[in-house]
């Protein structure tokens, strides 16, 4: 799984699987070896590549900040699937009429949560994705009609299979 | 001595009056806003007393409800602190009429040193050098010409009416006058309606150096050395140290004897700051008069031993002060960093907000003043200097590199800080060589608003290890595994370092 952290006009992504039991995390292809342990009150001890920081993570009003060696960032971090979901909606921003929701990753459709002739406000769970043992709600982009349901429960998917097809709400 | 003494004002100055007034043996009665019922000052006080009101008209400069509240309360003396009231001279007046007294200077002092023009007739009238140019604005351009050549280029033709740097010329040479001269009117008659103009020296390479001074009521004047406070923005100081760096002991000498006759010159009593403008081939001239204590008078007490507060109390009560003479020799060195709530990377625009976890700095050489607490809330009404962090050295270097492990230490959360941008000046190559002027900070802005690549990289990957956290929170019970670990990486990465020896 893919995370995408935007910071001070910095775009930082991550690669993150499992070995084992033991997960990876990789930036450009390098494995950043660290130890983060929890102090409580937000604040957290971060050995990373044997760099040592104390960093404080809040959030305010839905924003998450990083507060580290005096320094203070708003932090926006998105999973692939979330980042793909985004540019979704950006490409619905204009009111398309009919959506395909693809599959962001590559897993297993654990549940669907709608059935065909279902309307969907933005924000609704369509489905739940699982992949790395990891539970992903795929989310209506906007205000829709369910017109078709292409996977069932259970079924494993590609990456960009399409799931499921919406289409605009006539008023 | 006073048995009890209120203070009119709020935030880490009421403290550190506070702490001295404790350490005296002195009652302190805290006035507060509506706004900082919960500051820190308000419960450090032995006596608290609700002003109400919210902005500082409202609360702080209420002259009259401050006086009736010292009377009311049984305090015999008010100390102002700095900003608010202590510059007011008629307040000095209505409370020494209240029959209590004002811990600062006479009325009379505060009045002449705050009126820019009469201060500096007075300056020059006593010997003390300002900067050279017209007393009366003037608009014949001959008679401006000729002047000029007086004052020795280069020069400044400021708007009499001026403002915003509307009708200013800086001109290098004398035949340049006439051109500049013209513009100037031209432009401060379109700007103001007002065509005069003022002729100054223009002061090259300035550096903002002040000495404090202290004048008891038996006649003693001393002053306590210099301290150096060019590091600014929009003309407010951020980073103070004592000694300065360019000083020798002939041109401090020169220094701290004028600042003795600019106080003597008024008839000055208590701690007052002479402030001056250094140029580039060392000529010093006056700037202004602080008639009050300072916001960076702790580096001064660090470099001199002196408790500045206690000797303000000392010399309104009519004490002998403990100041015996000039100060000949520092102790180490000092530096002072202003903390502001206000984000530097936008501008330094105000950052209000509350302060959800606080771990001030601290260790060796280091002081800290400040008027906020863990959840505090800053707010848009008053200051946004929340604190004032000091670092003591045996000399200069070492007080920088104390002041940058403390900022490095220094944790708040929930609002922006300069901090970081302190970290950067204090990093800075003509900083650390002690080579800078006034216009530092727009000097070198390209340098000092950058961001550290490794610390937002590091804050990037623990956002992102805290979002996996999370999810790996929820994720724990359907694993079969809802024993309550934290989390699987981080016992795998326990086992792996095990694995390794």
């Amino acid at each position: 799984m893919k995370y995408f952290a935007e910071i001070g006009r910095e775009n930082l992504e991550f690669d993150t699987f499992f070995v084992d039991d033991e997960r990876i995390i990789q930036q450009n292809g390098k494995k950043i070896d660290f130890d983060l342990e929890e102090l409580g009150t937000g604040r957290y001890s971060l050995i990373k590549n044997n760099k040592s920081y104390i960093l404080h993570l809040i959030e305010i009003k839905g924003e998450l900040y990083v507060h580290v060696l005096g320094q203070f960032f708003p932090v926006h971090v998105d999973d692939e699937r979330e980042k793909a979901l985004k540019e979704l909606v950006k490409s619905t921003k204009t009111g398309p009429s009919e959506v395909e929701i693809k599959a962001p990753i590559p897993g297993l459709v654990v549940q669907i949560s709608v059935k065909e002739g279902d309307k969907v406000q933005k924000g609704d769970a369509l489905l739940i994705l699982e992949a790395m043992k990891m539970e992903n709600i795929i989310k209506s982009p906007g205000q829709f009609k369910v017109q078709k349901i292409s996977a069932g429960q259970g079924d494993a998917v590609q990456q960009e299979q399409t799931l499921v097809q919406l289409v605009a709400v006539e008023e | 001595m006073f048995k009890k003494i209120l203070i009119a004002n709020r935030g880490e100055i009421a403290v550190r009056i506070i702490r001295t007034c404790r350490e005296m043996k002195i009652k302190s009665a805290a006035v507060f806003s509506d706004v900082d019922r919960r500051s820190p000052f308000v419960y450090h006080a032995d006596e608290a007393y609700a002003l109400g009101g919210i902005t500082s008209q409202e609360s702080y400069l209420n002259r009259q409800r401050i006086i009736e509240i010292a009377k009311q309360c049984g305090a015999e003396a008010i100390h102002p602190g700095y900003g608010f009231l202590s510059e007011n001279a008629e307040f000095a007046e209505e409370v020494q009429q209240a029959g209590l007294v004002f811990i600062g200077p006479p009325a009379d002092a505060i009045r002449i040193m705050g009126d820019k023009t009469e201060a500096r007739k007075l300056m020059q009238g006593s010997g003390v050098p300002t900067v050279p140019g017209t007393e009366d604005a003037i608009d014949d351009v001959n008679e401006a010409r000729m002047i000029a050549k007086d004052t020795g280029y280069p020069i400044l033709i400021k708007a009499s009416a001026g403002g915003g740097g509307k009708g200013m010329r800086l001109v290098s040479s004398d035949d340049e006058f006439v051109e500049a001269m013209e513009g100037a009117a031209r432009e401060a008659k379109a700007a103001f309606g007002d065509a005069r103009v003022y002729i100054e020296k223009f002061v090259e390479e300035p550096r903002h150096i002040e000495f404090q001074i202290f004048a008891d009521s038996l006649g003693n004047v001393f002053h306590l050395g210099e301290r150096e406070c060019s590091i600014q923005r929009r003309h407010q100081k951020v980073i103070e140290e004592s000694p300065s760096a360019l000083l020798d002991d002939d041109l401090r000498a020169r220094m701290g004897e004028a600042a003795v006759k600019a106080a003597k010159a008024c008839n000055y009593r208590n701690a007052g700051t002479i402030e001056f403008l250094v140029d580039k081939y060392r000529n010093f001239y006056f700037l202004e008069m602080n008639t009050r204590l300072q916001v960076e008078h702790p580096v001064t007490e660090m470099v001199s031993g002196y408790d500045l507060v206690e000797e303000q109390i000392k010399i309104a009560a009519g004490e002998k002060m403990s100041i015996t003479g000039n100060l000949q020799k520092f102790w180490g060195h000092a530096v002072e960093c202003r903390l502001y709530a206000e984000n530097p990377e936008n501008n330094f625009s105000p950052s209000p907000g509350i302060i959800e976890f606080l771990k001030p700095a601290d260790g060796p050489g280091i002081r800290e003043d400040s008027g906020v607490t863990q959840g505090s809330e800053i707010s848009l009404y008053y200051d946004p200097m929340i604190s004032k962090l000091c670092a003591w050295g045996e000399n200069r270097e070492k007080a920088i590199s104390r002041m940058q492990r403390a900022l490095l230490e220094y944790e708040i959360l929930g609002i922006y800080t300069t901090i970081p941008f302190l970290q950067k000046v204090l990093k800075h190559k003509e900083f650390c060589a002690g080579n800078f002027t006034t216009n530092f900070i727009e000097e070198y802005k390209d340098e000092l608003f950058q961001h550290n690549q490794e610390v937002l990289h590091a804050a990037g990957f623990a956002a992102v290890l805290e979002k996996i956290l999370q999810k790996d929170r929820i994720q724990i019970p359907k694993d079969g595994q809802g024993n309550g670990l934290p989390s699987n990486w981080k016992t795998s990465h326990r086992k792996n370092a095990l694995g390794k020896r």
